[in-house]
Order: structure tokens, then sequence, then C-alpha cells
């Protein structure tokens, strides 16, 4: 009697069954059909045998093949052959379904062929225009997406900005990698709330949110507060991935790198990415624990073609690492700065006007929220000499020694033809000004200014000098900072003051008030709340 | 081939109704003049107003005869509509099955 040959043959001739491959006879499966097999030498004839054997098994109900197996396995006289016919359906039994599903991808993809007409070449210039997010999803839509959605073209600038933290290391690297040499652009980490431009803006990106032991809480305006969370996923070697792969690294073609809020990272990282990203030219930092002296010694160092530095402390006002021979050696590497912002940060006047007179190019100066600087650096910068001539944008918002005297001196300046090419100018500040003599005393009037006589003389100079009071922050937004763009504002003269009431936003004491005085002379130790009379020109 | 005062150029790939649609925006576009940028921007909104796959064909026709413009202007439109959008959304949009082997890739 022919016996059932259930013998183990290999998977590769289970998986042939549909794919019948003509070397390696089949086995018959237990089913109810006679099995009259043969393995005869004509391989054809066999190949038709299976199909002809696996034709007429599709053909049959689930609850017969259901009973006939019972029924074999009856007849089965030792448990092993018991066991080895269950082990058999079970795999032919998978192995059917794995050919099934196998070919209703295959069909899936043909449908999807029919309806994305796009050749390859069309699909990936199509995703080069899709942002980061999307981009993930569209290639998670299908495997021809997938496929088009690796092709480093579409990586160009990569922007994994988040509002919460979701990015971690593992896909910051996939994302670089995948880009191969063609990154230009990376941007990185945790913007809370709605994702402000990353030029222009004046309001402080800076994540507010620190553990219970840090006491000093900054807040600025606690309706609108900014209150994120640490990127706590993405850590030091987030940027890892830019210097890898030795000579072809990825950071070596990347023009822009925008890191916001990651806290984790530190300043020999940073300094590493920097060194493989000879190309910089946008360099954004927002809310980072780097020393900035450190940061800015890496990029005189590394990144000499840099054109736009932006950097807001998370630190505010405390950090005061910047050093003389750092901002000299700046000034000597990076010939080609043309936007510089220093936010929140401890920077003394002669520091910067050896910055600004170091560097010819400079059009845009950002030194909001920054501690000690009283404006003295302003004085005879802008004759004669080529460098502070092209200045275009000055912003020295929320600058608390900000002497008024001194602003009044560089008015009289630019009154006098300097700075010609001069068109923004940003005092305000919510404290108002450091008036002369009395250091307690604060000025919230923009009296000082010669309104008439800039009109007259400077018509397309725009002055923006708002003095505290509610939360009228008037959001002045203006595309700045980027290599050659040029200003456009308004050709008149915008002045405006808050009105009426004097209650001002309480800002904790904390916040400046007792800085430890490392040389700085012009610290006020607290000023007068709301006693001083308050003048409000309307203007 | 030229006969007296035009020329037949065969093209195989484009069907008549795509060629007129190209044709009407090289119309439009070669009247551009600085005045009138305005007017090509609402003519390029309305432009895209299409059905996915007249954009598909067009797509496909402004490849084949190498104009740029319109290719930009046809691709951003379809990026637009691929643009944030979950991989749920854009399979209905754009009636695409699912054909993943169990490890899918991963999103984020």
């Amino acid at each position: 009697m022919e016996t059932l040959l259930l013998h183990r043959s290999s998977p590769a001739a289970v998986a042939a069954i549909p794919n019948p491959n003509p070397k390696r006879p089949c086995c018959s499966s237990a089913s109810g059909l006679n099995p009259s097999f043969t393995t005869s030498s004509n391989t054809s004839k066999s190949n038709i045998d299976v199909d002809v054997l696996l034709e007429s098994f599709l053909g049959l109900s689930e609850s017969s093949i259901d009973l006939s197996f019972d029924r074999i396995l009856s007849f089965k006289a030792s448990y092993s052959e018991q066991d080895d016919v269950i082990d058999r359906a079970l795999q032919l039994g998978s192995a059917l379904v794995e050919a099934g599903r196998r070919s209703a991808r295959k069909r899936a993809s043909m449908h999807n062929g029919v309806v994305w007409a796009l050749p390859s070449d069309l699909t990936i210039k199509v995703f080069s225009l899709l942002d980061t997010q999307s981009l993930c999803y569209a290639a998670a839509a299908c495997s021809f997406f997938q496929n088009c959605a690796a092709d480093p073209a579409c990586y160009v600038d990569i922007d994994l900005i988040t509002v919460v933290p979701r990015v971690n290391n593992a896909v910051v690297a996939t994302m670089v990698q995948r880009a191969g040499k063609v990154p230009q652009s990376l941007k990185l980490g945790c913007v809370p709330g709605p994702l402000a431009s990353s030029s222009g803006s004046s309001q402080p990106l800076v994540n507010c949110i620190r553990k219970s032991t840090d006491t000093a809480r900054f807040s600025w305006n606690d309706k609108r507060s900014r209150q994120g969370k640490e990127s706590s996923i993405l850590t030091r070697s987030c940027l890892a991935p830019l210097s890898a792969n030795g000579e072809s690294t990825p950071g070596a073609c990347l023009r822009r790198l925008h890191l916001y809020n990651i806290e984790r990272l530190d300043s020999t990282s940073l300094t590493a990415a920097l060194s493989a990203c000879p190309s910089l030219l946008d360099l954004e930092i927002v809310g980072l624990n780097v020393e900035s002296r450190q940061t800015l010694e890496s990029i005189s160092t590394f990144c000499p073609l840099i054109e736009r530095i932006f950097f807001e402390s998370s630190k505010t006002g405390r950090d005061d690492s910047l050093k003389l021979p750092t901002c000299n050696d700046l000034v000597n590497n990076c010939p080609h700065l043309s936007s510089l912002s220093l936010r929140g940060f401890r920077l003394h006047d002669y520091k910067a006007r050896v910055l600004i007179k170091g560097f010819r190019k400079l059009r845009y100066i950002d030194f909001s929220t920054s501690y000690s600087i009283t404006g003295a650096f302003l004085k005879n910068l802008g004759g004669g000499s080529a460098s502070g001539s092209l200045l275009q944008v000055l912003i020295l918002r929320d600058c608390m020694h900000l002497k008024e005297v001194e602003v009044a001196r560089f008015l009289e300046a630019v009154l006098a033809g300097d700075f010609g090419h001069l068109n923004y100018l940003d005092i305000s500040n919510r404290e108002g000004l450091v008036s002369e003599g009395d250091r307690n005393h604060r000025c919230y009037s923009p009296s000082f200014i010669p309104v008439a006589r800039l009109l007259d003389e400077r018509p397309n100079l725009c002055v923006l000098a708002e003095f505290p009071l509610e939360g009228s922050f008037n959001d002045i937004e203006f595309d700045s900072g980027d290599m050659d763009s040029e200003m456009n504002l308004p050709s008149h003269l915008i002045m405006s003051t808050s009105d009426s009431s004097a209650s001002f936003m309480s800002i904790s004491e904390s916040s400046y008030s007792s800085d430890p005085s490392s040389g700085s002379d012009d610290s006020s130790s607290g000023y007068d709340e709301s006693s001083d009379d308050v003048d409000h020109v309307s203007i | 081939m030229v006969e007296d005062d035009f020329t037949f150029i065969p093209l195989s790939n484009i069907d008549i109704e795509t060629l007129i649609k190209i044709i009407e925006y090289m119309k439009k576009h070669a009247e551009k003049t600085d005045s009138k940028e305005e007017d090509i921007k609402e003519f390029n909104k309305d432009f895209v107003k299409k059905t996915l796959n007249e954009l598909f064909v067009l797509v496909l026709a402004a490849n084949y005869l190498h104009i740029n413009s319109l290719m930009k202007l046809l691709c951003q439109s379809i990026a637009d509509r691929v643009n944030d959008k979950t991989p749920e959304a854009i399979r209905n949009i754009f009636n695409i099955t699912y054909d993943f082997t169990p490890e899918k890739g991963k999103d984020y």
C-alpha cells in the first residue's frame, strides 16, 4: 500500500507549491485527495500535477478540509506520526497564507501604480517639496512611497522641530543618513507654542521650565508664557551623525543649523558637530546649556564662512563667559558675518564694540535682553570707517541697563549722517531706560527722541520705542537675519508708547536685581515700582 | 517635417486635452510683464484646481516637454495635497492600498 509519505521536506519545497520548482519533488499535503502522485522525471508534468493538486485543494470547502484532516489523524498509528501530520499541516498552512499575502501585496502595488501615475523620479520631485513630517507620513502610506521617500533629494531641508519632544536621536540619525551628502539645513529641537519664524521675532524663544532646584524662573508675559518641555529624548549625541562617516561627512554641505531647547546638548558635542560643518552659514541656537564662549570659539575655528549667528541664552543674563579674546578671534576668523544676535547674555560695552567694529559686513544686530550693556558702545561707532556703516538694523530691546542718554547721543549721530543705512532701530524696554544720574530712576517716555528732525532727515528710519505697560507689544515681524535680504519697512517713523494705566507686569525681582556684580558698573539693584511719575506721550 | 509655413511635431505621449491645457498655460505665461504678476498668480491658482488624475497627466506631459515652470507649479500643487496628512488620509485621498510586509516602515 502506498503509504502517505510525509517526509519533512525542506520549506523551500513547500513554498514551491505556488511557484513550482521543477528540481524538487513535491510532497502531498494532508488533504482528502488520493495521493496518486508520482515524482516523475518529467518536470513539467510534475509542475502541472502540483498546480492541479493545489487548485483542487483550493476548491475544497473549509469544513471538508477539517473533517478530512481529523479522519487522517485518526488513522495514524503512533503519536509521532500524528505529530508529523499536524506539523506539516501547520507548515503548509502558513506557507499558503504567506503566498496569498504576497500576491495580495503585489496586486495592491499594481493598483497603486495605476492610481498614482507618476514614475519614481517625478514622485521624488514632489516629495522633495514636502516638509519632513509629511514626508514620513507619506513614506508610511505604501511601499512605493517609502522607496521614493528614501531618496536623498527629499532630505535637503530636515526640519525636526516639534512642539513636544517626540524626536529622538535615532530619528535624527536616520534622517541624516538618508540625506547622504546632501543636507543643507537641519533644524532640531522643541519650540513650544506656535512656531515663530526662525528669524526676526523679538519674543524670547527660550524654554522656561526648569527643574525645581532652579529658582530663577523667567517668564516675560504670563499670559503667553512659553512653557515648553525639555526635549529629553534628544541627548548629547544627537548631532553625532553629522560627523559620521569619516571623510564624506553629511555635515560637509550643511548650511543651516537651528537648535532649540535641547537641554542635554553640551559644549563638547556641539563643538564636535560644528567641526563637521565647515560650510555652515547660519547657526541659530536657542536655549542650549552651552557656554557662549566655547560656542563662539568653535565657530571661529571651524566655520569661517558663517554669515548669521543667533544665540539666545537659557540662563538669561547670567552667561558671562564671553571674553574679549573670543570676540577678537571671532572677528578675525569670520569676516563674512552679516547678522549677529546675542540675546540674554551679559555683554559689556567694550566687547560689543569690538564685535561691531570688527565685522565689516555686519548689517543686523540684535542684543536684546542683554545685561550690562549701556549703549556706550554706540559712541563714535559709525563715523568714517567702514565698520558700522553698513548697519541696517539695530535691536536693543529690553536691555536692562541701556541708558537713555546713550540712545539720545546715538540718535544725534544718526541725524548727523552716520549709519547711513540704518533703517530700523528698536529700543523698546519693558522697564524703561536708565535715566541720567539717578540709577534707580527709569525713564519711560520717549521724549528724548527728536522725532521731527528724524522724520525730516531720515525718513527711511523706523524707530520702535515701546515703553511699558501692559503687554501691548508690537509684534513687528520682519524678514531679517537671512543673508542678503533687504529690509522692507515703512518709510515713516513709528513711535508708540502704550497708554494709560500705570500698573505694569510685576517681574520677579530675582531675574535681574541681585546679580553678583562682577565688574558691571551699572547694575541697578532695585527700582521703584509704581511711584514714579510716568510720562506718557502719545504721538 | 517642414511644409510651407508649419511644422509637424508628433507628440505620441500627450492627448489632446492635456495639450490644450498646456497651451493655455504657455499663452498666459508668454504675456507676462511686471504689471501682470497678480494676474498670473490668480491664473496659476485656478489652473491647479483640477482633479488628481488631470494633474498627473499634466505633470507627465510637462515633464516630457521639459516645461520647468509648469512642472514646478504642478509638483507644488500635488505636494500641497500630500502635505500635513496622516498616512491614512493619504491613502484615502489618493486611493492607495496598504501594501507593506509585516515590518512596516517607521513613522514619526
